[in-house]
Protein backbone atom coordinates (compact mmCIF):
# COMPACT_ATOMS: atom_id res chain seq x y z
CA UNK A 1 0.00 0.00 0.00
CA UNK A 2 1.17 3.36 -0.93
CA UNK A 3 2.23 6.10 1.30
CA UNK A 4 -0.12 8.69 -0.05
CA UNK A 5 -3.53 7.83 1.06
CA UNK A 6 -2.37 5.22 3.46
CA UNK A 7 -0.45 7.91 5.21
CA UNK A 8 -3.49 10.08 4.93
CA UNK A 9 -5.50 7.46 6.68
CA UNK A 10 -2.78 7.11 9.27
CA UNK A 11 -2.86 10.83 9.85
CA UNK A 12 -6.61 10.86 9.77
CA UNK A 13 -6.69 8.07 12.32
CA UNK A 14 -4.32 9.94 14.58
CA UNK A 15 -6.23 13.14 14.05
CA UNK A 16 -9.52 11.43 14.72
CA UNK A 17 -8.15 10.28 18.04
CA UNK A 18 -6.88 13.78 18.77
CA UNK A 19 -10.11 15.44 17.75
CA UNK A 20 -12.20 12.74 19.35
CA UNK A 21 -10.59 13.68 22.61
CA UNK A 22 -11.24 17.32 21.87
CA UNK A 23 -14.88 16.60 21.09
CA UNK A 24 -15.31 14.87 24.40
CA UNK A 25 -13.81 17.85 26.15
CA UNK A 26 -15.97 20.38 24.29
CA UNK A 27 -19.72 20.27 24.72
CA UNK A 28 -21.35 21.80 21.65
CA UNK A 29 -24.42 22.83 23.61
CA UNK A 30 -22.44 25.16 25.82
CA UNK A 31 -20.68 27.13 23.08
CA UNK A 32 -22.98 29.71 21.52
CA UNK A 33 -23.55 29.43 17.78
CA UNK A 34 -22.71 32.70 16.03
CA UNK A 35 -25.41 34.00 13.73
CA UNK A 36 -25.33 36.06 10.56
CA UNK A 37 -28.33 37.65 8.89
CA UNK A 38 -30.71 35.54 10.93
CA UNK A 39 -28.96 32.23 10.25
CA UNK A 40 -26.11 30.28 11.79
CA UNK A 41 -22.81 31.75 10.69
CA UNK A 42 -21.01 29.08 8.71
CA UNK A 43 -17.98 31.24 7.94
CA UNK A 44 -14.70 29.56 8.71
CA UNK A 45 -12.20 26.87 7.93
CA UNK A 46 -13.84 23.57 8.80
CA UNK A 47 -10.93 21.32 9.01
CA UNK A 48 -11.68 17.81 7.75
CA UNK A 49 -8.17 16.72 8.71
CA UNK A 50 -7.94 14.40 5.76
CA UNK A 51 -4.33 14.07 4.73
CA UNK A 52 -3.20 16.54 7.32
CA UNK A 53 -2.06 15.99 10.81
CA UNK A 54 -2.71 18.85 13.18
CA UNK A 55 0.51 18.79 15.16
CA UNK A 56 0.33 18.76 18.92
CA UNK A 57 2.22 21.99 19.25
CA UNK A 58 2.42 21.70 23.02
CA UNK A 59 5.06 19.04 22.51
CA UNK A 60 6.87 20.67 19.64
CA UNK A 61 10.39 21.69 20.45
CA UNK A 62 10.55 19.39 23.43
CA UNK A 63 13.98 17.82 23.70
CA UNK A 64 14.36 14.12 24.18
CA UNK A 65 17.11 12.58 26.22
CA UNK A 66 19.14 11.66 23.16
CA UNK A 67 19.14 15.28 22.04
CA UNK A 68 16.55 14.87 19.31
CA UNK A 69 13.67 17.29 19.21
CA UNK A 70 10.04 16.43 18.79
CA UNK A 71 8.73 17.90 15.55
CA UNK A 72 5.16 16.74 15.77
CA UNK A 73 2.69 14.64 17.60
CA UNK A 74 3.08 11.86 15.12
CA UNK A 75 6.67 11.48 16.19
CA UNK A 76 5.69 10.85 19.75
CA UNK A 77 3.00 8.50 18.64
CA UNK A 78 5.48 6.50 16.66
CA UNK A 79 7.73 5.83 19.57
CA UNK A 80 5.48 5.91 22.56
CA UNK A 81 2.28 4.31 21.48
CA UNK A 82 0.99 1.51 19.37
CA UNK A 83 0.54 2.71 15.81
CA UNK A 84 -2.99 3.05 14.53
CA UNK A 85 -2.10 0.27 12.09
CA UNK A 86 -3.68 -2.12 14.53
CA UNK A 87 -7.11 -0.59 14.02
CA UNK A 88 -9.23 -2.57 11.60
CA UNK A 89 -10.13 -0.94 8.34
CA UNK A 90 -13.72 0.28 8.32
CA UNK A 91 -15.86 -1.34 5.66
CA UNK A 92 -16.65 0.95 2.79
CA UNK A 93 -20.34 1.25 2.13
CA UNK A 94 -21.53 0.21 -1.33
CA UNK A 95 -24.17 2.46 -2.85
CA UNK A 96 -27.42 0.61 -3.68
CA UNK A 97 -26.64 -0.06 -7.33
CA UNK A 98 -29.16 -1.73 -9.59
CA UNK A 99 -28.32 -5.45 -9.61
CA UNK A 100 -27.58 -5.46 -13.33
CA UNK A 101 -24.91 -2.77 -12.78
CA UNK A 102 -22.98 -4.50 -10.01
CA UNK A 103 -20.74 -6.29 -12.50
CA UNK A 104 -19.76 -2.95 -14.02
CA UNK A 105 -19.01 -1.51 -10.59
CA UNK A 106 -16.79 -4.49 -9.80
CA UNK A 107 -15.00 -4.26 -13.12
CA UNK A 108 -14.32 -0.56 -12.65
CA UNK A 109 -13.17 -1.22 -9.11
CA UNK A 110 -10.78 -3.94 -10.22
CA UNK A 111 -9.39 -1.65 -12.93
CA UNK A 112 -9.50 1.47 -10.81
CA UNK A 113 -5.86 2.37 -11.24
CA UNK A 114 -6.57 2.93 -14.91
CA UNK A 115 -10.27 3.75 -14.77
CA UNK A 116 -10.66 6.17 -11.84
CA UNK A 117 -11.07 9.70 -13.23
CA UNK A 118 -9.77 11.24 -10.00
CA UNK A 119 -6.73 9.23 -9.00
CA UNK A 120 -3.79 9.36 -11.45
CA UNK A 121 -5.74 11.78 -13.66
CA UNK A 122 -5.81 15.00 -11.65
CA UNK A 123 -9.45 15.58 -12.51
CA UNK A 124 -11.92 17.18 -10.06
CA UNK A 125 -13.35 14.69 -7.56
CA UNK A 126 -16.98 15.64 -7.98
CA UNK A 127 -19.59 15.77 -5.24
CA UNK A 128 -19.78 14.12 -2.74
CA UNK A 129 -16.33 12.63 -3.27
CA UNK A 130 -14.66 16.00 -2.69
CA UNK A 131 -15.93 15.83 0.86
CA UNK A 132 -17.11 18.63 3.14
CA UNK A 133 -16.04 22.18 2.27
CA UNK A 134 -12.62 23.10 3.62
CA UNK A 135 -13.67 26.70 4.03
CA UNK A 136 -17.05 28.38 3.91
CA UNK A 137 -17.55 32.03 3.11
CA UNK A 138 -21.09 33.15 3.80
CA UNK A 139 -22.54 36.31 2.34
CA UNK A 140 -25.92 37.92 2.14
CA UNK A 141 -27.00 36.26 -1.10
CA UNK A 142 -24.83 33.22 -1.42
CA UNK A 143 -22.41 30.89 0.26
CA UNK A 144 -19.07 29.84 -1.17
CA UNK A 145 -17.63 26.39 -0.52
CA UNK A 146 -13.87 26.41 -1.03
CA UNK A 147 -11.61 23.38 -1.27
CA UNK A 148 -7.86 22.99 -1.33
CA UNK A 149 -7.90 19.48 -2.67
CA UNK A 150 -4.98 17.30 -3.62
CA UNK A 151 -6.05 17.59 -7.26
CA UNK A 152 -6.53 21.34 -7.23
CA UNK A 153 -8.31 24.38 -5.94
CA UNK A 154 -12.06 24.12 -6.22
CA UNK A 155 -14.99 26.34 -5.38
CA UNK A 156 -18.75 26.15 -5.45
CA UNK A 157 -21.06 29.16 -5.26
CA UNK A 158 -24.40 28.42 -3.67
CA UNK A 159 -27.12 31.07 -4.00
CA UNK A 160 -29.24 31.31 -0.87
CA UNK A 161 -31.49 34.19 -1.91
CA UNK A 162 -34.00 32.15 -3.82
CA UNK A 163 -32.29 32.19 -7.19
CA UNK A 164 -33.02 28.93 -8.99
CA UNK A 165 -30.56 26.52 -10.53
CA UNK A 166 -28.60 27.91 -13.44
CA UNK A 167 -30.11 25.87 -16.28
CA UNK A 168 -27.93 27.55 -18.88
CA UNK A 169 -24.63 26.20 -17.63
CA UNK A 170 -22.99 23.10 -19.00
CA UNK A 171 -22.92 19.93 -16.95
CA UNK A 172 -19.90 20.11 -14.70
CA UNK A 173 -17.75 18.16 -12.29
CA UNK A 174 -19.06 19.85 -9.15
CA UNK A 175 -22.59 20.44 -10.42
CA UNK A 176 -24.88 23.42 -9.99
CA UNK A 177 -25.97 24.26 -6.45
CA UNK A 178 -28.72 26.23 -4.76
CA UNK A 179 -29.20 26.53 -1.03
CA UNK A 180 -32.00 27.26 1.37
CA UNK A 181 -32.31 27.31 5.12
CA UNK A 182 -34.53 24.79 6.86
CA UNK A 183 -34.45 26.12 10.37
CA UNK A 184 -30.80 26.26 11.28
CA UNK A 185 -29.72 23.77 8.62
CA UNK A 186 -28.41 24.88 5.24
CA UNK A 187 -29.77 22.48 2.65
CA UNK A 188 -27.87 22.47 -0.63
CA UNK A 189 -29.41 20.97 -3.75
CA UNK A 190 -26.92 19.98 -6.45
CA UNK A 191 -27.63 18.85 -10.00
CA UNK A 192 -26.34 19.25 -13.58
CA UNK A 193 -23.36 16.95 -13.06
CA UNK A 194 -21.31 15.45 -15.83
CA UNK A 195 -20.57 11.74 -15.50
CA UNK A 196 -16.79 12.07 -15.39
CA UNK A 197 -16.55 11.52 -11.66
CA UNK A 198 -17.14 8.67 -9.28
CA UNK A 199 -19.01 8.68 -6.00
CA UNK A 200 -16.12 6.84 -4.43
CA UNK A 201 -12.95 5.09 -5.44
CA UNK A 202 -14.23 1.52 -5.83
CA UNK A 203 -15.78 1.96 -9.23
CA UNK A 204 -18.73 3.97 -7.94
CA UNK A 205 -19.75 5.44 -11.27
CA UNK A 206 -22.87 7.55 -11.76
CA UNK A 207 -24.93 9.07 -14.56
CA UNK A 208 -25.78 12.66 -15.47
CA UNK A 209 -29.01 12.16 -13.55
CA UNK A 210 -27.02 12.46 -10.32
CA UNK A 211 -28.72 14.61 -7.70
CA UNK A 212 -27.02 15.40 -4.40
CA UNK A 213 -28.45 16.95 -1.25
CA UNK A 214 -26.13 18.30 1.43
CA UNK A 215 -27.15 19.42 4.89
CA UNK A 216 -24.90 21.61 7.02
CA UNK A 217 -25.69 22.42 10.62
CA UNK A 218 -23.49 24.41 12.96
CA UNK A 219 -23.77 24.03 16.72
CA UNK A 220 -21.18 25.93 18.67
CA UNK A 221 -17.92 25.37 16.82
CA UNK A 222 -18.95 22.04 15.34
CA UNK A 223 -20.31 21.68 11.82
CA UNK A 224 -22.22 18.56 10.91
CA UNK A 225 -22.13 17.65 7.23
CA UNK A 226 -24.59 15.14 5.83
CA UNK A 227 -25.06 14.14 2.23
CA UNK A 228 -27.54 12.02 0.30
CA UNK A 229 -27.01 10.87 -3.27
CA UNK A 230 -29.76 10.00 -5.74
CA UNK A 231 -29.30 8.68 -9.26
CA UNK A 232 -32.38 6.88 -10.56
CA UNK A 233 -30.44 5.60 -13.56
CA UNK A 234 -27.94 3.60 -11.53
CA UNK A 235 -29.21 3.38 -7.96
CA UNK A 236 -32.29 1.66 -6.64
CA UNK A 237 -32.66 4.04 -3.72
CA UNK A 238 -31.10 7.20 -2.25
CA UNK A 239 -27.69 6.63 -0.71
CA UNK A 240 -26.92 8.50 2.50
CA UNK A 241 -23.27 8.76 3.46
CA UNK A 242 -21.97 8.67 7.00
CA UNK A 243 -22.42 12.01 8.72
CA UNK A 244 -19.22 14.01 9.23
CA UNK A 245 -18.50 16.20 12.20
CA UNK A 246 -16.04 19.03 11.63
CA UNK A 247 -14.41 21.42 14.06
CA UNK A 248 -13.76 25.10 13.42
CA UNK A 249 -10.08 25.59 12.75
CA UNK A 250 -7.77 28.58 12.79
CA UNK A 251 -5.78 27.10 9.92
CA UNK A 252 -5.53 29.24 6.83
CA UNK A 253 -6.37 27.62 3.56
CA UNK A 254 -3.48 27.44 1.14
CA UNK A 255 -3.36 27.11 -2.58
CA UNK A 256 -2.95 23.57 -3.75
CA UNK A 257 0.08 23.16 -6.00
CA UNK A 258 -0.38 21.96 -9.56
CA UNK A 259 -1.54 18.38 -9.92
CA UNK A 260 0.60 16.38 -12.30
CA UNK A 261 0.67 12.67 -11.89
CA UNK A 262 4.01 11.08 -12.70
CA UNK A 263 3.16 7.62 -11.44
CA UNK A 264 0.88 6.03 -13.99
CA UNK A 265 3.65 4.99 -16.43
CA UNK A 266 5.40 3.17 -13.59
CA UNK A 267 2.55 1.02 -12.37
CA UNK A 268 3.42 -2.62 -12.83
CA UNK A 269 -0.01 -4.03 -12.10
CA UNK A 270 -3.54 -3.07 -11.17
CA UNK A 271 -3.01 -3.40 -7.46
CA UNK A 272 -4.89 -0.70 -5.64
CA UNK A 273 -4.07 -1.43 -2.03
CA UNK B 1 24.58 26.81 16.94
CA UNK B 2 23.81 23.37 18.12
CA UNK B 3 26.02 20.53 17.13
CA UNK B 4 23.56 17.93 18.28
CA UNK B 5 21.92 15.83 15.70
CA UNK B 6 18.64 17.60 15.38
CA UNK B 7 15.99 15.11 14.63
CA UNK B 8 12.94 16.63 13.08
CA UNK B 9 11.08 13.50 12.30
CA UNK B 10 7.55 12.51 11.68
CA UNK B 11 7.29 8.84 11.22
CA UNK B 12 3.93 8.01 9.81
CA UNK B 13 4.16 4.57 11.27
CA UNK B 14 3.08 1.24 10.02
CA UNK B 15 -0.47 2.09 9.01
CA UNK B 16 -0.97 1.52 5.35
CA UNK B 17 -4.59 0.71 4.82
CA UNK B 18 -6.62 1.07 1.67
CA UNK B 19 -8.14 4.47 1.11
CA UNK B 20 -8.63 7.45 3.31
CA UNK B 21 -12.14 8.80 2.86
CA UNK B 22 -11.41 11.97 0.97
CA UNK B 23 -8.07 11.32 -0.57
CA UNK B 24 -7.17 9.92 -3.94
CA UNK B 25 -5.59 6.59 -3.74
CA UNK B 26 -2.29 5.62 -5.19
CA UNK B 27 -1.10 2.08 -4.93
CA UNK B 28 2.29 1.63 -3.34
CA UNK B 29 2.46 -2.07 -4.12
CA UNK B 30 1.89 -1.60 -7.83
CA UNK B 31 4.84 0.72 -8.09
CA UNK B 32 7.37 0.17 -5.34
CA UNK B 33 8.97 -2.71 -3.50
CA UNK B 34 8.25 -2.30 0.20
CA UNK B 35 10.50 -5.05 1.51
CA UNK B 36 14.01 -3.68 1.34
CA UNK B 37 14.80 -0.02 1.08
CA UNK B 38 17.91 1.15 -0.74
CA UNK B 39 20.30 3.96 0.01
CA UNK B 40 21.01 6.84 -2.32
CA UNK B 41 23.64 9.56 -2.02
CA UNK B 42 23.66 12.31 -4.60
CA UNK B 43 23.24 15.98 -5.28
CA UNK B 44 19.80 17.49 -5.46
CA UNK B 45 19.28 18.55 -9.05
CA UNK B 46 15.54 19.19 -9.38
CA UNK B 47 12.47 19.58 -7.21
CA UNK B 48 8.91 19.05 -8.43
CA UNK B 49 6.75 20.43 -5.64
CA UNK B 50 3.49 19.11 -7.00
CA UNK B 51 0.51 17.02 -6.07
CA UNK B 52 -0.41 14.28 -5.66
CA UNK B 53 3.26 13.53 -4.90
CA UNK B 54 6.36 15.62 -4.68
CA UNK B 55 9.30 14.38 -6.70
CA UNK B 56 12.91 15.12 -5.86
CA UNK B 57 15.74 14.31 -8.21
CA UNK B 58 19.20 13.28 -7.07
CA UNK B 59 22.18 12.99 -9.38
CA UNK B 60 23.93 9.89 -8.12
CA UNK B 61 27.46 9.14 -9.28
CA UNK B 62 28.62 5.55 -9.42
CA UNK B 63 32.16 4.29 -8.79
CA UNK B 64 33.05 4.87 -12.43
CA UNK B 65 31.82 8.45 -12.26
CA UNK B 66 28.71 7.83 -14.31
CA UNK B 67 25.77 9.93 -13.17
CA UNK B 68 22.25 8.58 -12.93
CA UNK B 69 19.38 10.82 -11.96
CA UNK B 70 17.24 9.11 -9.35
CA UNK B 71 13.71 10.22 -8.64
CA UNK B 72 12.63 10.30 -4.98
CA UNK B 73 8.89 10.39 -4.57
CA UNK B 74 7.23 11.69 -1.43
CA UNK B 75 3.70 12.50 -0.43
CA UNK B 76 1.42 15.45 -1.17
CA UNK B 77 2.89 18.86 -0.48
CA UNK B 78 0.87 19.43 2.63
CA UNK B 79 1.85 16.06 4.04
CA UNK B 80 5.48 16.80 3.41
CA UNK B 81 5.26 20.11 5.21
CA UNK B 82 3.53 18.54 8.17
CA UNK B 83 6.35 16.04 8.31
CA UNK B 84 8.89 18.83 8.43
CA UNK B 85 9.89 18.74 4.77
CA UNK B 86 8.99 22.22 3.56
CA UNK B 87 9.50 23.50 0.04
CA UNK B 88 11.95 26.05 1.40
CA UNK B 89 13.98 23.41 3.22
CA UNK B 90 14.13 21.29 0.09
CA UNK B 91 14.94 24.21 -2.22
CA UNK B 92 17.81 25.05 0.09
CA UNK B 93 19.36 21.66 -0.65
CA UNK B 94 19.60 22.32 -4.37
CA UNK B 95 23.06 21.38 -5.56
CA UNK B 96 23.98 19.89 -2.19
CA UNK B 97 24.74 16.34 -1.22
CA UNK B 98 21.70 14.48 -0.03
CA UNK B 99 21.32 11.13 1.61
CA UNK B 100 18.08 9.23 1.20
CA UNK B 101 16.66 5.82 2.01
CA UNK B 102 13.82 4.76 -0.23
CA UNK B 103 11.77 1.87 -1.50
CA UNK B 104 12.82 1.00 -5.06
CA UNK B 105 10.56 0.99 -8.11
CA UNK B 106 9.35 -2.42 -9.19
CA UNK B 107 9.87 -1.74 -12.86
CA UNK B 108 13.60 -1.24 -12.46
CA UNK B 109 13.53 2.48 -13.19
CA UNK B 110 15.73 4.71 -11.03
CA UNK B 111 12.97 5.76 -8.68
CA UNK B 112 12.31 5.28 -4.99
CA UNK B 113 9.56 6.16 -2.58
CA UNK B 114 10.94 8.19 0.30
CA UNK B 115 11.57 6.41 3.56
CA UNK B 116 14.09 8.63 5.34
CA UNK B 117 15.70 11.85 4.18
CA UNK B 118 18.90 13.26 5.68
CA UNK B 119 19.49 16.97 5.20
CA UNK B 120 22.97 18.51 4.82
CA UNK B 121 22.77 20.13 8.25
CA UNK B 122 22.38 16.74 9.88
CA UNK B 123 18.68 16.68 10.69
CA UNK B 124 16.56 13.99 9.17
CA UNK B 125 12.96 13.22 8.44
CA UNK B 126 11.62 9.71 8.73
CA UNK B 127 8.73 9.97 6.33
CA UNK B 128 7.40 6.51 5.73
CA UNK B 129 7.85 2.96 6.86
CA UNK B 130 6.30 0.03 5.06
CA UNK B 131 4.80 -2.76 7.17
CA UNK B 132 6.63 -5.22 4.91
CA UNK B 133 9.96 -3.62 5.72
CA UNK B 134 11.68 -5.61 8.43
CA UNK B 135 15.10 -4.81 7.14
CA UNK B 136 16.02 -2.30 9.81
CA UNK B 137 17.83 -0.42 7.05
CA UNK B 138 17.65 3.35 7.21
CA UNK B 139 15.87 3.30 10.53
CA UNK B 140 16.35 6.29 12.72
CA UNK B 141 17.48 5.44 16.25
CA UNK B 142 14.76 5.03 18.81
CA UNK B 143 15.03 7.71 21.47
CA UNK B 144 15.98 6.43 24.91
CA UNK B 145 13.55 8.32 27.06
CA UNK B 146 11.67 11.59 27.18
CA UNK B 147 12.96 14.25 29.48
Amino acid sequence: MRGFDSKSLALAAVSVMLLGAAAVAQQPGTTPTPRLNGHPNLNGVWYPYAGHLAPDSSKKGETLQDGSIIASYAYERRYNQQPAAQAPRPARALPPYKPELLAKVKDLSDRQTEADPYTYSCKPPGVPRIGPPHQIVQGDREVAFIYSDVNGNYWRIIPTDGRPHNTESDASYLGDSVGKWEGDTLVVDVNNFNDDTWLGRDGFFHSTALHVTERLTRRGDTLTYEVTVEDPKVLTAPWTLQSRSLELSDERLEEAPPCRDLDRPHLTNGDHH
Amino acid sequence: MTTKLRQASMTIGALFVCAAPLVAHHSFAAEFDGYKPIELRGTMSKVEWINPHIHLFLDVKDAQGKVTTWEVEGGPTRHMRDAGVTKASVDATFGQNMHVWGYPARNGSPRVFLKTMFFPDGHYIAYSNQPTDNSGLGEIPRPAQRR
